[in-house]
């Protein structure tokens, strides 16, 4: 008598046949030869290049005569309201000396203008002991004599003087010299150090980035008191000229990671950079996926245990979130608060973290495979309670699933950027009238509530933002997948989601790391942390992530 | 060109698998239970118990939790297509726990019944199979439990509890009977239900109001097969014998009619049993030996004692008593000619050339005969007070 084998073993069977195929076809020429049809239509695409303003003045050298200069100032700026430009002259008993200043009224700090560098043009000048020729030596004169212990600074053509202009600070000509000094007079207005908001701790300190470079920075100097803690300034951003920052420890860092850093912010040619995010595109691998590739936090904390870990944080002005290189997968699933707990505390909140992942992840596709194509694997009394729930209402299970897996993500979206007043009636609604009444009237089973609450608390454990919202596309694809082609779909789905996770690289360091490559080292600070001594010597010396 | 055909086979591969023959939970008819019997021209009748599923989940309706749905027929498949006539939809098999098989059925051999359902149906195979004692299977899947909601659910149960706790009764899922009745050696003994009041009453939802049940099911003792045909029942005393020889009781009770005539109850627990075939101037005997952990927990004297000649005289007696049950199952066993124990499957086990000589004679011949030195052993660690 031969009696039916069991579901799973042929499942089994299957997927594992399937890969080995997969792994043949993928050796196949076919696919080869379309790549590379497609790499010689991207060189063609690189030619083009973007549209860019006006940008005679990077090369242009500055003029000898102070009203020569102003009127090229004037090209450009002439028409804005906030850009001043103040002629005067200085004498002495010697001789008088025609003096322009150029500034941006919102972003030079007035006092300091007032106060100190006119009066100190004034009384300084009259000190001068003999008349001072045109050129070099009257510009020396001034540089060193005049405007001392201001910040300060030389151009000599307007590309380096636009620069200094636009960050803040003013320029001082002088007439008969093709040079002219910068004086640091800078003063943004910048929204006070506050708490974080994406990132939030239950202990630790309680300061995050804000939109001023300089602030952020300081920020890092405040936790890292060490000479060889490197910030290193690049322009980026043709059309916004941005200051990025990036911040290492020398000697720490992976020198490999480092020049690949560099290589690429050097080569990313970027119409501009508002936001970090917008180097997150430049700076990432060009493999596509879903997931964050680039680890980013707003506090100030975990940059800089990322610097000491010997990574590189990565810093663009007027944002307040600093990405970090290299990152690994399971960053994302960290928090900060991991390191203010004793190991066995932090393991634990971590393995549950990570539950609340792979929750949001499977729960609603498992649910369609079991309610759907797969009845015999539930067991018998939760078969009863689910059928009786089922049996009253009107949709098909993944109808059903979807509609209220779109009304939950649609109540979370419409409540991220509500206002706090309105997000209280928002939450009332969502929880009332979604959940309560439509079980009530018999158009959703509670079974199903039950499922896509489960999903979306164990989204909201997510510490990421970023992965969270990863997670929701994923969750969506799975769920589709389950629902079109069964287990057999789904299993296959879900080698492909490790496999593609595998694939992916983050400046050259696997970015699934430790389980794929596997490291018994790296598990060390994965799922569960051990004891921080236990921790960070090791892997500093051997330069292996994660760490 | 080739490229595409190959991603086209790919994605019709994976087509096919996944929707074709789905079935949705709220579409399925969930067969909760199976009776097959004789029905009174001799063709056979099968009952199926069809849980009501508006009759569970958040709102249940006020109905019978089951529907008992009964066809007659020549063969199995014939009565569920029949079957088909009466529900909307095809029957769900992967849930059902509990085959019922009347007494007058079972007398002509159960063989076929059990085999159809391993092997052509969706079933798990993990169902139990029970005898209906002196009544209908049918009768059975009507009557109303009051525990649990589906009335199968709750008659599985109680053939489990009083298997492991009781031991009277026998719980044999579908795997382990159809062994039994194929393989050589061993008679095939199954559990059996009973009917306590009338099947009628018990049948009507009524009977759940009442704190005085009309009717209700009950695990009853064991039924002895010869190969696949019910010959005899055995009583209570040699049910519990057969457990704690085959060693499925977990947790049972021995009473103890003590020296002064007075009884004292002793929990016994972690029952082991093993059997030994020895081969003693060329003649079989088996050896049983029965060690188990005990409790003293109760005294109609009164008093308990610690004391060790107090405890020493319990534990010989109740040594004794298990013995004299496993004698009685023996022996009810040896007169019906019915080898449930399994001696001759351990004979082939371990004195295989012996089993192939003795094999032909063994159940009618030889096993009557056999002689079996039964060796039990406990040891009492705890006196309640």
């Amino acid at each position: 008598m031969k009696i039916p084998a069991a579901h799973g073993r042929n499942f089994c069977l299957k997927v594992s046949k399937l890969r080995i195929i997969i792994d043949k076809v993928k050796k196949m020429a076919i696919f080869k030869k379309g790549k590379e049809n497609k790499k010689q239509k991207n060189q063609q695409g690189q030619k083009t290049q973007f549209p860019v303003s006006n940008d005679d003045y990077l090369k242009k050298e500055l003029y000898a005569t102070v009203r020569e200069n102003i009127d090229y100032l004037k090209i450009y700026q002439g028409e804005c309201w906030d850009f001043v430009t103040v002629k005067f002259t200085l004498e002495n008993n010697h001789q008088e000396i025609d003096v322009g200043l150029a500034y941006l009224a919102g972003l030079v700090d007035q006092k300091l203008l007032n106060k100190t560098v006119i009066d100190a043009l004034n009384r300084n000048f009259l000190k001068a002991k003999k008349e001072l020729p045109e050129g070099e030596e009257r510009f020396r004169f001034f540089k060193s004599k005049v405007l001392i212990a201001i910040g300060i600074d030389e151009a000599e053509s307007f590309g380096k003087l636009f620069n200094a202009l636009l960050s803040g600070d003013m320029i001082v000509f002088l007439e008969g010299c093709n040079k002219c000094l910068i004086v640091g007079a800078r003063m943004y207005q910048e929204r006070a150090v506050e708490k974080p908001t994406t990132q939030i701790t239950v202990m630790g300190s309680n300061d995050s980035f804000n939109e001023n470079l300089l602030t952020n920075l300081s920020l890092l100097r405040k936790r890292i008191k060490n000479p060889n803690l490197i910030f290193k300034n690049y322009i980026l951003g043709k059309e916004s000229n941005t200051n990025v920052v990036l911040a290492y420890i020398k000697g720490l860092v992976d020198e490999n990671v480092l020049q690949e850093v560099e290589k690429r912010i050097q080569k990313a040619e970027l119409p501009e950079v508002t936001d970090a995010s917008y180097l997150e595109v430049a700076l990432r691998e060009k493999q596509f996926s879903i997931f964050p590739k680039i680890f980013y936090s707003e506090r100030p904390d975990t940059v800089a245990n990322n610097i000491l870990e010997g990574r590189i944080a990565i810093l663009c002005d007027s944002s307040p979130e600093a990405l970090i290189a290299p990152s690994v997968f399971i960053q994302f699933l960290h928090s900060t608060d991991d390191f203010h707990q004793k190991a066995f505390i932090a393991s634990f909140f971590r393995l549950l973290r990570t539950m609340g992942f792979l929750l949001s992840l499977f729960v609603p596709s498992l649910y369609i495979l079991l309610i759907f194509h797969h009845s015999e694997l539930l067991p018998v009394n939760l078969l009863f309670s689910v059928a009786g729930q089922r049996i009253q209402t009107p949709l098909p299970a993944y109808l059903e699933l979807f509609t209220v897996m779109v009304a939950f993500d649609l109540l979370r979206e419409a409540g991220t950027r509500m206002p706090t007043a309105i997000g209280t009636s928002l939450s009332f609604v969502g929880a009332i009238i979604i959940g309560q009444s439509s079980v009530d009237a018999g158009l959703i089973s509670p079974i199903i509530v039950i499922i896509v609450a489960l999903t979306g608390i164990g989204a909201l454990a997510i510490p990421n933002y970023k992965l969270n919202l990863a997670t929701t596309i994923t969750k969506y694809i799975l769920a589709i997948i389950s629902v079109a082609f069964g287990s057999f779909g789904f299993t296959l789905a879900l080698v492909m989601l490790l496999v593609h996770l595998s694939s992916l690289r983050s400046f050259g360091v696997d970015y699934f790391a430790p389980f794929a490559p596997f490291s018994k080292e790296g598990l060390k600070d994965s799922l569960i942390r051990v004891h921080l001594e236990n921790l960070r010597n090791k892997w500093r010396q051997k330069k292996q992530y994660p760490h | 060109m080739k490229r595409i055909i190959i991603i086209a086979l790919f994605i019709t591969s994976l087509v096919f698998t996944g929707c074709t023959d789905k079935r949705e939970v709220d579409d399925l008819i969930i067969a909760t239970a199976i009776a097959l019997d004789l029905n009174e021209e001799g063709s056979l009748e099968l009952s199926i118990q069809i849980l009501n599923v508006h009759s569970v989940g958040n709102r249940p309706m006020d109905a019978a939790p089951v529907v008992v749905i009964a066809e007659t027929g020549r063969t199995v498949q014939e009565v569920l297509r029949k079957i088909s006539t009466i529900i909307p939809e095809k029957l769900f098999f992967s849930h059902f726990v509990l085959l019922v098989i009347g007494e007058e059925l079972a007398r002509e051999g159960i063989l076929p019944y059990v085999t159809f359902f391993a092997i052509n149906q969706d079933a798990l195979h993990r169902f139990n199979i029970a005898v209906a004692r002196g009544c209908k299977g049918k009768d059975v899947l009507k009557i109303v439990s009051v525990a649990a909601h589906v009335p199968s659910m709750s008659a599985e149960g109680k053939l489990l509890e009083t298997s492991k706790y009781y031991g009277i009764g026998k719980y044999y899922t579908n795997d382990e009977v159809l062994s039994d009745i194929r393989s050589e050696g061993i008679s095939l003994s199954l559990g059996s239900i009973q009917i306590i009041g009338d099947p009628e009453k018990g049948s009507d939802l009524e009977n759940r109001k009442k704190t005085d049940l009309e009717a209700y099911t009950k695990a009853s003792t064991i039924a002895v097969f010869k190969k696949d045909k019910l010959i005899d029942w055995m009583d209570e005393e040699e049910s519990l014998g057969y457990n704690y020889i085959s060693g499925k009781i977990k947790n049972s009770y021995i009473v103890v009619t003590k020296g002064d005539g007075t009884f004292a109850s002793v929990q016994v627990m972690k029952v082991n049993s093993k059997t030994k075939p020895i081969l003693e101037n060329g003649k079989i005997k088996f050896k049983i030996s029965i060690s188990f952990l005990a409790e003293i927990t109760e005294d109609l004297s009164g008093e308990t004692s610690h004391d060790n000649a107090y405890v020493r005289d319990i534990l010989e007696r109740t040594n004794y008593e298990i013995r004299l049950l496993c004698e009685k199952a023996i022996q009810k066993a040896q007169t019906i000619k019915a080898d449930i124990f399994g001696f001759g499957r351990l004979l082939y086990r371990k004195k295989y050339k012996l089993w192939l000589e003795i094999k032909d004679r063994f159940e009618e011949e030889i096993f009557p005969e056999l002689e079996t030195e039964i060796v039990v052993q406990g040891k009492i660690t705890r006196v309640k007070p």
